[in-house]
């Protein structure tokens, strides 16, 4: 095929997808103020031609498509609404977070309508175009398809048993079961369960052929947790129920709880869905001689480890700035039955050598360089927010979790400790991990390809996606 | 090199430099005037610009260092630039400039919503670099010709340093890993390490393999799997040319022959056994250095036990199980201790033995065991040896072994089958041939500095080389223990040398000596502490588990250990064909001399 076909090809997917998205866009989310229905349809058609040409090339799975569209529409979102927009027509800035709270619904309109539409129709589309749809159908009826759906099943159930544990305290499974017009609770949890399951299988056949390492599974299952937050509770549940999409600020305040659990939902699904397909390839496949590297995976983990608790050492001093500031040293304290700040210094340390341990561990190959490493160290700070001060620690000092938004707004200082953490101490992971290979700073080729790339995934896309909502949306959400 | 990385910050402030211009005018034009007091906490605006403007400048440079290789995709560049964006807001807005305007960190969700047009502002800047600095890059490499050296196709290898290894055991692999650490990456340093065993044996628990409590794989690497550079040759050294500085070598066998160039030459080929020139000893003993010996021996006391087992005659059976092991040193104490643990346990599975008939005998020229250790020390073990049932001949010789008998200096004559000599080692005869000056002993004799002396890029350690030790005065014990501090001593002054630095004294002050018995029993004298029993049998296998190479072999020793205490000793034969008889193994010698 030769090139300006292959650009054709992409232009008009683009085109289509980008219709269909905006028609999705406009039909159910507050159209924009400043634009006729003409107007509409331009910016529609531009939009999904520009994402087929700059980002097409880049779209080669669904899961690809899925995120580029949503790293796609956040920028968009950032540069029409919040800059351009108000800009052209005269009006006040857009950069203020009062602004940015009034665009909250264009953003989870675009999320879904330029973002989840655009990229997964595009990258169908293009498939289709390219002729690779019916090899690709075949090919997905293989053993490699239905065990990626087994065991996105398995993790979505292990994922919807934590999610499920919260919904049953606050007696949410009734609300759910009012998706099929009953009130039991019964009735909710198992359709609760039925959904974790199948979006965990979709998430196996979405993300399959992206997934290398644990830790950026992880990071895929946050991003996807996101996805599912806005296209449930917010979009597909409200209407189903005949009450019209939810994207207004006061749902999604009302709402973020469920986010909360989603992320809690998608970081387990993300975890357990990679550590079985490790588990697989280290038995099944890496075990045969001939493509076994030549250290065995417990000498390259235990190393990993290692590096992992010296670097973050830089993480927990850096996280320890804001502990002092915040008078939160006692209440780490408190874990262990004392009250202290050095009692608290000391199990803060431990932690941090225990979470650096588990950086080392599951993002052991995903960062060939430092600005990768950096990156993915943001992310696994932001995973450790959800995890830590709002699930885990309140879980082990006796009470409930606190995935208010209250109380998720009164941890946001932690939030920039945990990315200040996850930043330092993936950096210094990085310097480690370069010095003892030296051969790696100089870029020589045969060693990178020893370090998984990262590129040719939508890694940086998902870095985007995770990130920008992970430092926004409670900013958005404040009042 | 240089030039690359020049240009790589040259890049990298253009690019800042546009992005940080974009964002401060953005905001300018969204904000008013107070944009540039946001974007660097100045309250003068042209203050504030050249602030901001020198902090992006830095932002470009990070983002070159931080993104090489640059992204493969133009999307990918936005994306993580992007990200970066929102690095580099937290790292300013959040923290830098609230800290120098002395409001402290800013991370109260309110704070931080007040510094929301900062965050959008440095999206956009850090788009602009992530989306800017690969184009420029890539226009730069356009005009100017790649700017990384050339990665595929063989590079010409400037070669100017050849270090040459020979001896692959403690002091030759450790010197190696040593240099490579040292000389990580440069490509002008070749090091290449020459022994006749493909592997390291860990020699302290050799005695543990023919008890057979430890397999004797697991206890020695592969020397290929230390290094990441270093050149390995299996071959055994037979002479050094000085002049032409060249080592040569047999390499499969004596019909070929080899040459490897030096600059700088590492002696560390060890010592070998010693008969004192006891004719019969050495056609008719056992020695005990390899993994070899520990299997031959091993099998032949399995083979010793299934013969007494069918023999009839009680005498022929005494002889048969009746194990004599020479020399009471460290080495042969632990073998002993280990036999006997071995033989003792096994007998369960041959009825036809009876007990009373097995003896473990150990020959001793001094008047204890051990000399080494300190006198109550030695007591104990002699004490605990005793009791489990070895014998002792002190200050008695081996006068000579014949086919079935061993003679002692005392005039016994003890019937046996099986005499294992470890009395006695000397340096490598290689040493010797080679001319350097030596001791009496016959090991090359080297200053503090570990260089030979008279040969300024000949540098020897280890078993084969006499050492002055700078607490006692007299040469170093030859120890695994000294031979690894060599050997880090040495790799610093090779790559002093090299590098035109200081050079440093070998001064280490040994630890102790650690001896196992058997049966959790060892006695150990640290620093002056002494240790024995249990607690020192525990010390013993957690300090030389430590020190065994290699992750692998560690758990494979751990897991045999573990298994040895919930199973019985295994007698499995892994070959039958070596020295199964003396007797007839020393006819097929004399055969063969003829
Ligand atoms: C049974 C036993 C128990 C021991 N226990 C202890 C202990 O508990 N603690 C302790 O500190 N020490 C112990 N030692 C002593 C220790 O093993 C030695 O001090 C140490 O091995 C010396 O290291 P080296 O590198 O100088 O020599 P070696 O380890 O002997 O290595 C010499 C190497 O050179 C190679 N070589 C020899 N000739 C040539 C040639 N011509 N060409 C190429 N290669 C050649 C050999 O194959 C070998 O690999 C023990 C020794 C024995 C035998």
């Amino acid at each position: 095929m030769s090139g300006s076909d292959t650009l054709r090809h992409r232009m008009v997917s683009g085109l289509l997808a980008g219709l269909l998205g905006g028609w999705v866009y406009g039909s159910f989310g507050s159209p924009h103020p400043w634009f006729g229905p003409a107007h509409h349809l331009f910016l529609n058609a531009g939009i999904g031609i520009g994402f087929g040409l700059f980002l097409g090339k880049l779209v080669t799975t669904a899961g690809s498509g899925l995120l580029w569209g949503e790293a796609y529409a956040l920028i968009w979102w950032i540069v029409g609404p919040l800059t351009f927009f108000p800009f052209l027509l005269g009006n006040p800035p857009g950069w203020t977070v009062e602004a940015a709270r009034s665009a909250f619904p264009m953003l989870l309109g675009y999320l879904v309508g330029y973002g989840t539409v655009l990229g997964l129709v595009y990258s169908y589309l293009s498939a289709l175009f390219a002729g690779s749809w019916r090899a690709r159908v075949l090919r997905q009826l293989t053993a490699d398809f239905l065990f990626a759906v087994a065991i996105g099943g398995v993790a979505g159930l292990v994922g919807g048993l934590a999610f499920g544990a919260w919904m049953e305290r606050v007696g949410i499974f009734p609300l759910i079961a009012g998706l099929v017009r009953s009130e039991s609770a019964d009735v909710g949890r198992t359709l609760h369960f039925i959904i974790s399951v199948v979006i965990g299988a979709s998430y196996g056949v979405l993300f399959r052929g992206d997934i290398q390492g644990i830790g950026s599974s992880i990071a895929w299952g946050l991003a996807y947790g996101f996805t599912w937050w806005v296209l449930g509770p917010l979009t597909i549940m409200p209407l189903w129920l005949g009450l019209g999409v939810q994207w207004s600020l006061a749902a999604g305040q009302a709402a973020f709880p469920s986010l909360v659990g989603h992320l809690i939902y998608g970081t387990l699904l993300g975890l357990v869905y990679s550590a079985v397909d490790r588990l697989w390839r280290v038995l099944f496949v890496e075990s045969d001689p001939l493509k076994r590297e030549p250290e065995g995976p417990g000498t390259r983990s235990l190393r990993a480890v290692g590096m992992g608790i010296l670097a973050s050492l830089a993480g927990g001093l850096a996280f320890t700035v804001v502990m002092v500031k915040t008078d939160a040293l006692p209440v780490v304290a408190s874990l262990i039955g004392r009250s202290s700040p050095t009692t608290g210094f000391v199990v803060h340390m431990v932690i941090s050598a225990i979470i650096g341990a588990t950086y080392g561990l599951l993002f052991r190959r995903e960062a060939y360089t430092y600005g990768a490493g950096l990156a993915w160290g943001l992310v696994y700070g932001l995973v450790w927010w959800f995890l830590g001060p709002l699930t885990l620690m309140p879980i082990l000092l006796g009470a409930e979790v606190q995935w208010s938004l209250a109380s998720a707004l009164g941890a946001y200082p932690s939030l920039i400790g945990h990315l200040a953490y996850g930043s330092a101490t993936a950096l210094a992971y990085q310097l480690l991990v370069m010095r003892y290979d030296p051969a790696l700073r100089k870029g020589s080729r045969s060693v990178r390809t020893h370090l998984r790339r990262t590129s040719g995934t939508p890694a940086a896309a998902l870095w985007v996606v995770v990130l920008m909502l992970g430092l926004m949306l409670p900013l958005l959400l404040t009042d | 090199m240089r030039r690359l990385r020049a240009s790589r910050i040259v890049l990298g402030i253009i690019a800042g430099l546009s992005a940080g211009l974009v964002n401060a005018g953005l905001l300018a034009v969204l904000t008013g005037p107070r944009a540039m007091g946001v974007l660097s906490g100045a309250e003068e605006p042209a203050t504030g610009l050249v602030i901001h403007l020198i902090l992006s400048a830095l932002s470009g440079i990070t983002y070159a260092w931080l993104f090489n290789p640059i992204p493969d995709s133009d999307a990918e560049g936005l994306a993580s630039g992007l990200a970066y964006g929102l690095l580099w807001w937290m790292i300013l807005s959040l923290n830098l400039i609230p800290i120098v305007l002395g409001e402290g960190p800013q991370w109260e969700v309110e704070a931080v919503a007040s510094a929301f047009p900062a965050l959008v502002g440095y999206l956009f800047q850090g788009a602009i670099v992530g989306l800017g600095y690969p184009i420029l890059y890539d226009i730069v490499t356009h005009w100017l010709g790649p700017l990384d050296e050339p990665v595929e196709g063989p590079q010409p290898l400037a070669v100017q340093h050849k270090i040459v290894i020979l001896g692959g055991g403690f002091a030759g692999v450790t010197v190696a890993q040593h240099l490579e650490r040292l000389f990580a990456g440069d490509e002008s340093v070749v090091m290449t390490l020459i022994s006749n065993t493909n592997h390291l044996l860990f020699t302290p628990m050799l005695s543990e393999v023919t008890a057979g409590g430890v397999e004797a794989q697991h206890i020695s690497t592969p020397l290929r799997a230390f290094f990441r550079w270093t050149q390995v040759i299996r071959g055994e050294a037979k002479a050094v040319d000085f002049e032409r500085r060249v080592v040569k070598l047999e390499v499969n066998g004596p019909a070929s022959h080899a040459e490897v160039s030096f600059d700088h030459l590492v002696l560390g080929v060890g010592a070998v056994t010693n008969f004192f020139g006891l004719p019969g000893a050495e056609a008719h003993a056992f020695t005990f250095k390899s993994l070899e010996d520990a299997n031959l021996l091993r099998n032949h006391v399995i083979e010793m036990l299934e013969r007494a087992d069918a023999e009839q005659d009680s005498e022929r059976r005494k002889a048969l199980v009746t194990f004599v092991v020479a020399g009471g040193g460290f080495a042969g104490a632990e073998l002993v201790g280990g036999l006997n643990d071995f033989v003792r346990g096994s007998l369960w599975f041959y009825p036809n033995i009876p007990p009373e008939e097995v003896s473990l005998i150990l020959v001793h020229s001094g008047e204890r065991i051990m000399p080494e250790l300190s006198f109550d020390l030695a007591d104990y073990a002699h004490e605990r040896l005793k009791g489990r049932g070895v014998a002792f001949k002190l200050s008695t010789r081996l006068a000579n072994a014949v086919p079935g008998a061993v003679l002692l200096s005392n005039g016994e004559t003890i019937r046996t089958e099986t005499l294992v000599w470890t009395a006695g080692n000397m340096p490598h005869p290689l040493i010797r041939r080679m001319g350097l000056d030596g001791d009496a002993g016959g090991a090359v004799t080297t200053d503090a500095t570990l260089r030979v002396t008279g040969r300024p890029n000949v540098w020897a350690i280890g078993d084969c080389a006499a050492v002055p030790d700078s607490y006692t005065g007299k040469r170093c014990p030859p120890t695994a223990q000294h031979a690894v501090r060599q050997a880090a001593t040495l790799a610093h002054n090779i790559h002093a040398v090299i590098r035109g630095r200081k050079t440093r004294q070998f001064s280490y002050r040994s630890l102790g000596s650690f001896a196992v018995l058997g049966h959790q029993t060892a006695c150990a004298e640290i620093r002056g502490v002494k240790f024995s029993g249990l607690l020192a049998w525990w010390l013993w296998r957690a300090i030389y588990l430590v020190k065994l190479p290699t992750l692998e072999k560690k758990v494979r020793v751990t897991l045999d250990w573990t298994v040895d205490l919930f199973f019985p000793r295994d007698i499995v034969q892994t070959t039958t064909s070596h020295r199964s008889t003396r007797g007839v193994e020393a006819l097929a010698r004399v055969d063969a001399r003829r």
